[in-house]
C-alpha cells in the first residue's frame, strides 16, 4: 500500500522569504504602534489644552473677585467717612475719586444719579470678563448698595475678518 | 514516491536567527509605543473626568452667598487633612471607576484624590477666599512619567470675594 506523505509541498518559500515576511510583520506593527501613539497623544494634548483655558479662565475669574473686594472695602470706607451726614452727591462723588484711583476700574455716571463702575479682568488665553457694577446710594438709612449688572467671559482679541478678502468665485455671466 | 521538504531545507539557521533578532528589536520598540500609547490615552481620559469633578467642586463654592456654607460644604464633603490660621486642606478619595472610597475604605481602593486648600484674606467689606483645587493619581503611570511620585491630572486656582452680609 502506498503511503502518502503530507510533508510533500511544491511551495517554496525561498532563501530569504521568512526574512521577508517578518519585515513585513515588523512594518505592519510599526505602522499600528505609532498610530494608536500619534492618536493618543493629541487626545492627551487636546485635554491638557482644555486645562489651560479653564486653569486661565478660573483664574481671571479670582482677579474680577479680588477687584470687587476692592471696589466693596472703598465704597464702605467711602460710606463710613460720611456717616449720618451723608448726601447721595457726596457719596457718589467721593466714591467715584476714590474708584478711580484701582487700577483698571473706571466710573461713570448714569442719567438716574447712580454711579456705574468698568473693569476687566485679563486672563493669557485670549479670554477676558467684563464686569458692569451698579453702585446706589440709600438717603434714608445712609449706606451704599453695590449690585453686579454684568459679568461677562468674551475674547480679548477677535480674529479680523476684513483683511482675508477671498476672491469667491461668481459664476459664469 | 520522491519527497520534496523544499520549505525546510530552505530557510537556513542563520536566517531565522536574524529574524527573531529584527522581532525582538523591532518587538521591544513597538511595545514601548504601544505602551506609551494606552497610558497616554488612559492619563487623557483621566484628565477628562478629573476636570470634570475640579470643576464641579469650583462650581459649587462659587455658588455659595456666604464663607460659612462654603466650609460647611467642604467639612460635610471632605476630609479634612491639615489646618493652620487661616489655611485649610481637605481631600476627598476615588477609585478606579472614579467613585467615591466610602470612609474607612480610602486606604484599599483609592487610585485618584482630590485636594481643596482654601485661605481667607479678611477684609473690611468681608472674606477674600482663595481656592486651590488639585486632582492627582497616586500612583505614576507607567512608560510615561515614571521619575514622579504621583501625576497630577487637572488644577484651577481661583478666589470668591463673601460680602460681610450675605447678599450682594
Amino acid at each position: 500500500m502506498e503511503r502518502k506523505d503530507y510533508r510533500t509541498s511544491d511551495i517554496s518559500v525561498g532563501m530569504g522569504g521568512s526574512l521577508i515576511v517578518v519585515i513585513l510583520v515588523v512594518l505592519c506593527l510599526t505602522v499600528f504602534s505609532v498610530l494608536s501613539f500619534s492618536t493618543a497623544y493629541s487626545d492627551l494634548k487636546l485635554t491638557e489644552k482644555a486645562e489651560e483655558m479653564t486653569y486661565d479662565y478660573y483664574k481671571i475669574n479670582g482677579k474680577a473677585e479680588e477687584k470687587l473686594s476692592d471696589i466693596y472695602t472703598v465704597l464702605i470706607s467711602v460710606n463710613g467717612n460720611l456717616k449720618e451726614a451723608g448726601t447721595a452727591e457726596a457719596f457718589f462723588n467721593n466714591a467715584k475719586i476714590k474708584l478711580t484711583e484701582i487700577y483698571g476700574v473706571s466710573v461713570s455716571e448714569t442719567n438716574n444719579g447712580t454711579l456705574k463702575a468698568y473693569y476687566e479682568s485679563l486672563g493669557d488665553k485670549n479670554q477676558k470678563i467684563c464686569v458692569t457694577l451698579n453702585i446706589m446710594y440709600d438717603e434714608i438709612n445712609h449706606s451704599s448698595c453695590c449690585t453686579i449688572e454684568t459679568w461677562n467671559l468674551s475674547p480679548i482679541e477677535l480674529p479680523d475678518y476684513e483683511q482675508q478678502n477671498i476672491d469667491l468665485w461668481e459664476g459664469f455671466e | 514516491m520522491k519527497n520534496k521538504i523544499s520549505i525546510n531545507s530552505e530557510v537556513s539557521l542563520v536566517e531565522i536567527i536574524i529574524s527573531i533578532l529584527i522581532f525582538a528589536i523591532a518587538g521591544a520598540v513597538m511595545l514601548n509605543c504601544f505602551g506609551s500609547a494606552r497610558f497616554a490615552q488612559m492619563k487623557a481620559n483621566d484628565k477628562v473626568e478629573a476636570g470634570n469633578k475640579v470643576q464641579s467642586i469650583a462650581e459649587m463654592i462659587r455658588s455659595f452667598d456666604t464663607s460659612i456654607e462654603a466650609d460647611e460644604y467642604l467639612a460635610e464633603n471632605f476630609r479634612l487633612l491639615k489646618t493652620t490660621e487661616n489655611e485649610k486642606v481637605y481631600v476627598v478619595f476615588y477609585d478606579k471607576y472614579w467613585k467615591l472610597c466610602m470612609e474607612g475604605n480610602e486606604e484599599i481602593n483609592n487610585e485618584y484624590f482630590i485636594t481643596v486648600k482654601t485661605s481667607t484674606a479678611f477684609a473690611d467689606s468681608g472674606e477674600l477666599k482663595q481656592f486651590v483645587i488639585t486632582s492627582e493619581k497616586i500612583k505614576p503611570y507607567a512608560f510615561i512619567n515614571t521619575d514622579k511620585e504621583t501625576s497630577k491630572l487637572y488644577e484651577i486656582e481661583t478666589k470668591k470675594f463673601f460680602l460681610s452680609y450675605a447678599g450682594r
